[in-house]
């Protein structure tokens, strides 16, 4: 959890004594409130946003509160050293977590109150993700050993729990007779490279490859999942990479996944690795992922940016865990060209 | 462009050895329009041009009229594909080519042609054109929506924040193409393209604009509500000038009516002749707008299911 303090007051940061903790902050930062929008609308992570009211305008109060109130994965609470707020308890019914008034103030605010507000808050509101306790949860269940947040710390032959990304051409059969085998290879070499281009900014690796798809492997620190945006992406510029880069003459069409995994590492005779996780992606992807999807587990789908939660859809349930699926974007007026 | 004498001589050797007189004056007529050999030389009509002299001259006019890359293009395509069914393969082309990546180009093999590399700076010409020539040359111009009330809503620092980073995602796609950027003016440019299939790049540039300013809004932009362009493509004759305030340029008023009037916030629109080199793949993107009874317009738009 992030703790982000809006205020003007230079005093405030020394009044309130948060620091750093592992396991509960991760980070706290203070910000004026010139800055209040453009960094709010910014702020990825699980945050727990003070905002110090005492330099703003009563009538402006309610708009402030509006924005914080609508930011998802944003908790939030008032710091009111001048009394400004008359009716404490209607603040928290509409989904404040913490009203800090001149008292508590000067007394400090401490690491306590701070597990205290966070309890609070899954309690009163648990339908408000707290990524944050969510993540806690996601962690017990799963027992995730991450990986980091890049391939550093990666040895072959550890177990580690990665960001895992299937890929596959779909109507490969199609492909096979219309294009005889060799154009195919050299279409299907051109897809691959494109593919290990892409996820490589990322931080991804192309780590199993079949002949029409393969799996793509992401650094996992439990945090967050960047996989996310390489998905949403590949699938919102496909049509550039059909009209600029691919080999095929038509548009081609194929499925993503996206799950949080446990795995052996190997650089080598990936094919003789047995992992549950690298079965229920392909299970997941050849069995439940409709021609031409992007399908992003719950789990993965907690960790990855909040911005594109909109874009995805529930697609359904697939061996007990809840699938979403990404909007398709529409790009053409006419009908495809086969 | 300075072209070295190494270069000229290269060039000089190349021809006089590996063609004749005859397809030396028609490849020259092929890049300098009506190109008489026996006129420039002053050689009279019934006396055969040696063929050390024909070179030379050539080569001399070639490098004064600025199309030295472009011929150094053609003596590829003939080496590759030779001439009326015929092969020619062309002396010193590895030291010709060579000696044209000294001076700053780069062959691109896929489409034939020799073009500034950028690692000496990217000039608005491609190192190639002109002052004051006139090029068939497409056009792709953004523009901001709003911007009165942008700069009014927020803070100068913000807003020019923003509007740098437009341009430079602007600046990277369309050099990403081969494109360059002309000008500049604070929520807005033109960017211009000449090679390559030069309507295609610039559409593929507006598109992918639209794509990257769609994520751009969701994860960086600082404004409470995403920011909008409008995008347009045209393609037509238009004078060369470094300085952008010097061109006078039906082709370019026609590209602001259309971006300004008819292109609606966060498209790309395009005119007919732009339209027609797209090719089926690309064509399928775009619906057609009516906006006189003569006059078709085509809009691209990112829509989602």
């Amino acid at each position: 959890m992030n703790i982000l303090v809006f205020s003007s007051s230079k005093k405030l940061p020394e009044k309130l004594r948060l620091r750093r903790r592992k396991g509960v902050v991760d980070d706290v930062r203070f910000v004026g409130l010139e800055e209040f929008s453009a960094v709010l609308k910014v702020a990825t992570a699980p945050t727990l946003c003070y905002l110090d009211i005492s330099a703003i305008e009563e009538s402006k109060i309610a708009g402030y509160l509006r924005s914080l109130k609508k930011k998802e994965n944003v908790l939030y609470g008032i710091i009111d050293p001048g009394g400004k707020i008359k009716d404490v308890a209607r603040l928290l019914h509409d989904g404040a977590v913490d009203c800090i008034n001149r008292r508590t103030l000067s007394s400090g605010v401490g690491m306590r109150r701070l597990t205290t507000v966070l309890d609070f808050a899954q309690g009163v509101h648990p339908t408000v993700l707290t990524a944050a306790v969510a993540t806690r949860t996601a962690m017990k269940r799963a027992a995730y050993i991450p990986s980091g947040s890049d391939w550093s710390s990666v040895v072959p032959g550890g177990e580690y729990t990665f960001s895992m990304m299937f890929i596959e051409l779909d109507d490969k059969d199609q492909l096979e007779k219309r294009y005889g085998s060799q154009k195919l290879s050299a279409a299907l070499s051109s897809f691959r490279a494109y593919i290990e281009g892409f996820v490589r900014r990322f931080g991804g690796r192309l780590w199993m490859w079949f002949s029409f798809g393969g799996i793509v492997l992401f650094p996992f620190d439990a945090k967050s999942a960047p996989a996310l945006i390489c998905g949403f992406r590949l699938m919102l510029f496909k049509h550039l990479y059909d009209i600029e880069g691919s080999h095929f003459p038509h548009f081609l069409s194929f499925r993503l996944v996206l799950q949080i995994g446990n795995t052996f590492y190997s650089e080598e005779n990936t094919g003789h690795i047995v992992s549950d996780s690298l079965n229920s992606i392909f299970h997941l992807g050849q069995r439940f992922v409709r021609p031409g999807n992007f399908c992003v587990t719950e789990e993965a789908m907690q960790f990855g940016h909040s911005a594109l939660r909109d874009f995805f859809v529930v697609a359904g349930t697939f061996e007990g865990r809840q699938i979403l699926r990404m909007r398709r974007p529409l790009h053409q007026h006419k009908r495809k060209l086969y | 462009m300075k072209i070295s004498s190494r270069l000229q001589n290269y060039i000089s050797q190349a021809l006089s050895q590996s063609m004749e007189v005859k397809l030396m004056e028609r490849l020259a007529a092929r890049v300098i329009g009506g190109y008489d050999l026996y006129e420039r030389t002053g050689f009279p009509a019934n006396i055969p041009i040696p063929q050390g002299d024909a070179a030379r001259q050539i080569t001399s006019d070639l490098v004064r009229s600025g199309n030295i890359h472009r011929f150094a293009e053609l003596l590829v395509e003939v080496d590759r594909t030779g001439v009326m069914g015929r092969p020619v393969s062309i002396r010193l082309l590895p030291q010709i080519v060579k000696e044209l990546e000294v001076l700053g180009y780069r062959f691109k093999e896929d489409q034939g042609i020799f073009i500034e590399a950028g690692a000496l700076g990217k000039t608005k010409g491609w190192g190639v054109l002109i002052e004051g020539q006139t090029y068939e040359l497409s056009f792709l111009r953004i523009d901001t929506v709003g911007n009165t009330e942008l700069v009014r809503k927020y803070s100068r620092r913000l807003v020019v924040q923003v509007y740098n980073e437009v341009r430079r995602l602007f600046t990277g796609i369309v050099e990403k193409r081969d494109g360059r950027l002309w000008q500049w003016e604070g929520d807005g440019g033109i960017a211009a393209f000449s090679y390559g299939n030069k309507n295609v790049q610039p559409v593929l540039s507006g598109m992918e604009m639209l794509l990257e300013l769609f994520m751009y809004n969701r994860f960086q932009c600082p404004f409470s509500k995403p920011l909008q362009v409008r995008l347009a493509v045209h393609t037509g004759p238009c004078p060369f000038y470094e300085k952008f305030e010097r061109i006078r340029s039906d082709t370019l008023r026609r590209l602001e009516v259309v971006e300004s009037e008819f292109a609606e916030n966060d498209s790309l629109v395009i005119t007919p002749g732009v339209y027609s080199d797209m090719g089926n793949k690309l064509n399928s993107f775009f619906e057609s707008l009516r906006v006189s009874r003569h006059n078709l317009l085509y809009q691209y738009k990112l829509r989602w299911e």
